[in-house]
């Protein structure tokens, strides 16, 4: 590669402001940063730091008030709704707290619902489905419901889905919010491995000893950014993919 | 997204709540199985009229009455005085060349007795002629013929219904050869007409010569109605002519005068009848279809709980790149998957109701295609109308406060 590559987040004077009838909120207020591909990314700060707004921009559900936001080299801060939602549904990978899968629908049609509006033939959908599902370790779950699901199941589940469209970027919202210990480092485990893979991953936590799985911190304090670093003692977990993940996952981790 | 991708993603959320959906469709069901049965009904009934006036054929000429005046208050029918039963004499008498039958008709409430059983009849004092020109059906003896009238003699035939209300347990043949008083006068039962049903007024009277009427109940000078029927070879305006010319030359009526009498044909009276049934069969229509609304209501109704309730799928589905086009399409298709589905169900639905009501009540029911369709399209239509609203409000719901439903 002659040029250098292309960031997989560039953001430049990012603004929010909340106009809630009266005082504005400022929730963001001049934050640039910068996040390469393969970067493994925790976006940290205590409640009302601008964290979950800052998620929200980077994941395109929200247009800044000023700044510049530039997803996998193309800007997305002045994207009408439509093109807003073709960005999510292309690029970006997401991953909640709660999990956010549909209810009374099973693992395999979950996983594919994103590629569902990005056109993919039926056939396929269910082919590339089913791979991710292997890939996190669930090619026995395909026709479970969530209700039928323990947390972290559900939460593979879901990051199965993010994953089935080949995003650029990963995008996590506290995905080890809900689950314990235990279910946490599974979840991270996997997240790991799937950053070994190549994939880019910005996840928002709360939790020090859960930040400490990623490579880099970037701490928000009064909607600016207060530390930018490397994890210095990073807790590195033995590769999920390779030990639950089947055959066929093997074959695409390297995507 | 392709149209068929989001049949399938409707689909799958419809499953997802196949409860729901199910009684969401039951109002449409019951609309549409409504419309179809009700203009079966409607529809049954006008062919019914038609084939009673069918079979009488279509030669039969009624002369009734100018209506008398009371001051300024009209009678009504037959209770006019310009109809003589001295023209009706003339009539058969001098019109032979184009009429096949002459048949007045006077009437006389009456108290009839059988044994000692008192009831109330309308006794019909006509010619023989009426036998034919009504085209009467007899299920036992026979109908009074030209050497009774000339005679005068004590004979009756008597409507179907009468056999049971009056005699009560005894076949139609064993009627014949019975006495019953009119007005304490015996007369001897000779004919039972066949029960005609429906809207005949035939089946609770009696029919006896008009000479014996006059003579032996009540001379009467005034006639309520002459029908005839009209020589088969000949057409039927032309004689209508003919008879009014005749009839005002026999009343003495100068050319600037207006008749006295009123004509119409058989085809008049069906063209009244067949418009009365349309207006029947349009307001059970009518009807059937406020029920179809509120059942395209009931569709909005759920709809609105259902994004109201699912607004954390719509906030996932957004999330995951679904634009506004696509959920506001979702949620169109469900709608309109219900309302398709419900028709579907209603039209057998109601297909059945129309069978079950011929084959146990007695109805006679056609099903026309027309209703078929039509309902059917309007249920799809209400699918459409009464769910673009919620789908547009699902469509417009901001992903991020969707996500944070609970």
């Amino acid at each position: 590669m002659s040029e250098l590559p292309k960031a997989a987040v560039l953001v430049e004077g990012l603004t929010k402001t909340y106009d809630t009838g009266g005082t504005p909120v400022h929730a963001l207020r001049g934050v640039s940063f910068e996040v390469m591909p393969g970067e493994f990314v925790a976006i940290m700060g205590p409640s009302g730091s601008g964290k979950t707004t800052m998620m929200n921009l980077l994941g395109c559900l929200d247009r800044p008030t000023a700044g510049r936001y530039l997803l996998d080299g193309e800007e997305v801060s002045t994207l009408n709704d439509d093109e807003l939602a073709y960005a999510r549904n292309k690029k970006i990978g997401f991953v909640f707290q709660s999990y956010n899968l549909l209810a009374r629908t099973t693992a395999l049609e979950n996983v594919t619902v994103p590629m569902k509006y990005a056109g993919v033939r039926h056939g396929e959908q269910v082919e590339r489905a089913k791979d991710a599902l292997q890939k996190v370790g669930l090619g026995d779950r395909l026709d479970h419901k969530p209700n039928e699901m323990s947390g972290g199941q559900q939460q593979r589940v879901a990051i199965a889905r993010a994953l089935v469209t080949r995003p650029a970027i990963l995008m996590a919202d506290e995905p080890t919010g809900n689950l314990d210990t235990r279910t946490s480092e599974e979840i991270m485990a996997l997240l790991q491995g799937l950053n070994d893979g190549g994939m880019t991953v910005v996840m928002v936590t709360h939790e020090e000893d859960i930040a400490e799985h990623c490579k880099r911190i970037i701490r928000f304090r009064d909607g600016r950014i207060e530390n930018d670093g490397p994890v210095l003692k990073r807790r590195v977990l033995a590769d999920f993919i390779a030990e639950h993940g089947e055959k066929a996952a093997d074959e695409e981790s390297g995507e | 997204m392709n149209a068929l991708e989001g049949v399938r993603i409707a689909l799958t959320a419809l499953q997802a709540n196949l409860m729901r959906s199910i009684l969401t469709t039951l109002g449409v069901v019951i609309g549409v199985a409504a419309v179809i049965a009700m203009t079966a009904i409607g529809t049954g009934a006008a062919a019914d009229i038609q084939a009673r006036i069918n079979k009488l054929g279509s030669n039969l000429l009624f002369i009734t009455p100018g209506k008398a005046q009371s001051g300024r208050i009209g009678m009504g029918f037959g209770s006019g005085t310009s109809l003589l039963v001295t023209d009706a004499k003339d009539i058969r008498k001098e019109l032979t060349d184009v009429l096949a039958g002459v048949a007045p008709e006077v009437n006389v409430n009456t108290q009839i007795k059988v044994g000692n059983q008192n009831n109330n009849y309308t006794c019909v004092g006509t010619y023989s002629d009426y036998y034919f020109v009504h085209a009467v059906d007899l299920d036992a003896g026979r109908f009074f013929n030209r050497l009774d009238e000339d005679a005068s003699r004590r004979v009756c035939v008597i409507g179907g219904n009468l056999v049971n209300d009056v005699f009560g347990g005894i076949t139609p043949a064993q009627c014949v050869g019975k006495q019953i008083s009119i007005k304490a006068i015996p007369f001897e039962v000779i004919g039972v007409m066949t029960i005609i049903g429906g809207f005949g007024r035939a089946d609770d009277q009696i029919f006896i010569p008009l000479s014996t009427c006059q003579q032996r109940l009540q001379n009467l000078t005034y006639l309520r109605l002459i029908s005839v029927s009209v020589r088969l070879d000949l057409d039927v305006n032309t004689v209508e002519s003919q008879v009014e010319k005749w009839l005002r030359h026999q009343h003495r009526l100068r050319y600037d005068q207006d008749d006295d009498f009123s004509m119409r044909t058989q085809a008049d009276i069906a063209a009244t009848l067949s418009d009365t049934s349309r207006t029947f069969t349009l307001l059970l229509a009518g009807i059937a279809a406020i029920s179809l609304v509120v059942g395209g209501i009931g569709i909005m109704n759920i709809m609105l709980v259902t994004v109201t309730e699912r607004t954390r799928e719509i906030g996932i589905r957004k999330a995951l790149g679904a634009t506004q086009h696509n959920i506001q399409l979702q949620f169109l298709i469900e709608s309109v998957t219900l309302s398709v589905l419900g028709g579907t169900i209603g039209v057998g639905l109601g297909i059945g109701a129309a069978a079950l009501l011929q084959s146990k009540v007695g109805l006679t029911t056609i099903v026309t295609t027309s209703s078929i369709i039509i309902s059917f399209g309007c249920s799809a239509a209400i699918g459409i109308f009464f769910g673009y609203y919620p789908a547009k409000h699902a469509g417009s719901l901001d992903p991020i406060q969707a996500l944070r439903h609970e």
